[in-house]
């Protein structure tokens, strides 16, 4: 992974989470990433449609921008890999550097918060940063 | 926790995503595994014209998508709308949509934080 690359999951948590539907096609959603030792955490609720998504096809891909309000754009990162159900306990390691930006009304994820578990409605799924691409506006490459 | 119809209704979609300038398009790839990317958009007609963001070249024509676009100036404000079709000539005809636009829900709301 570059450094530009990691740069942008350290600094971002607004991501997009595309996963396979039951019927066979693709569907992407947004979802608030956390990128913590190696992974990007995701949350969510265990009845929601990405995650019986990723608990019945765990391959997904994963953008993740920097940007705040407005329409995502580039510099952002692509992330593939299989997303992991993490059990009802586990909870996404202290963060080694703050996220830059984060969605007004969300606080990063500190180990123990019951905000984040609801009894057990929602659960951590992990993606190892196996596969990363970064993805760039073409004319600021040149 | 009752829940909430927090649907936009077809009129408030398609103004919507006519607004947008970008999104993050999903297909299959050869192996059936999701791969996504960024794009810009553009509402044309009833349809809308896609181009790629990130230098990657969009999926071929025929290819079924889904893309996703939010606006977000808070989580309790975040609207977003997901739209499927196929991709013909870097158009996109919608065929179905996901919509949710969290202001519908009455404050206050702390069980539905994050």
């Amino acid at each position: 992974m570059t450094d530009r690359a990691y740069a942008i999951l350290e600094a971002g948590t607004r991501g997009f989470v595309a996963t396979r539907t039951a019927a066979g096609g693709a569907v992407v959603h947004p979802i608030s990433v956390f990128h913590r030792e190696g992974a990007l955490w995701m949350n969510t609720y265990l009845k929601s449609a990405k995650a019986r998504n990723m608990i019945r096809h765990p391959a997904v891909a994963v953008v993740v921008v920097g940007s705040g309000d407005g329409a995502p754009r580039p510099p952002g990162v692509l992330v593939r890999g299989r997303a992991e159900l993490l059990p009802e306990d586990a909870d996404p390691p202290p963060a080694r550097v703050e996220p830059a930006y984060l969605l007004p009304g969300v606080t990063a994820p500190v180990p123990g918060d019951p905000i984040w578990s609801l009894d057990g409605r929602r659960r951590w799924f992990r993606v190892p940063l196996a596969d990363v691409t970064l993805l760039e506006d073409p004319d600021a490459q040149a | 926790m009752p829940r909430h119809d927090v649907a936009m209704t077809p009129e408030e979609v398609a103004a919507f995503v006519q607004d947008e300038e970008g999104g993050v398009l999903a297909h299959l790839d050869e192996h059936g595994d999701p791969t996504a990317g960024l794009v810009t958009s553009r509402g044309l007609g009833t349809g809308i014209l896609l181009a790629a963001a990130d230098g990657r070249p969009l999926p071929p024509d025929g290819t079924p998508v889904c893309v996703a676009y939010e606006r977000e100036p808070s989580y309790s404000g975040v609207r977003a709308a997901l739209v499927l079709g196929v991709l013909g000539g870097g158009r996109l005809e919608p065929e179905r949509t996901i919509s949710f636009d969290f202001a519908k829900i009455p404050a206050p709301t702390r069980e539905d934080d994050h």
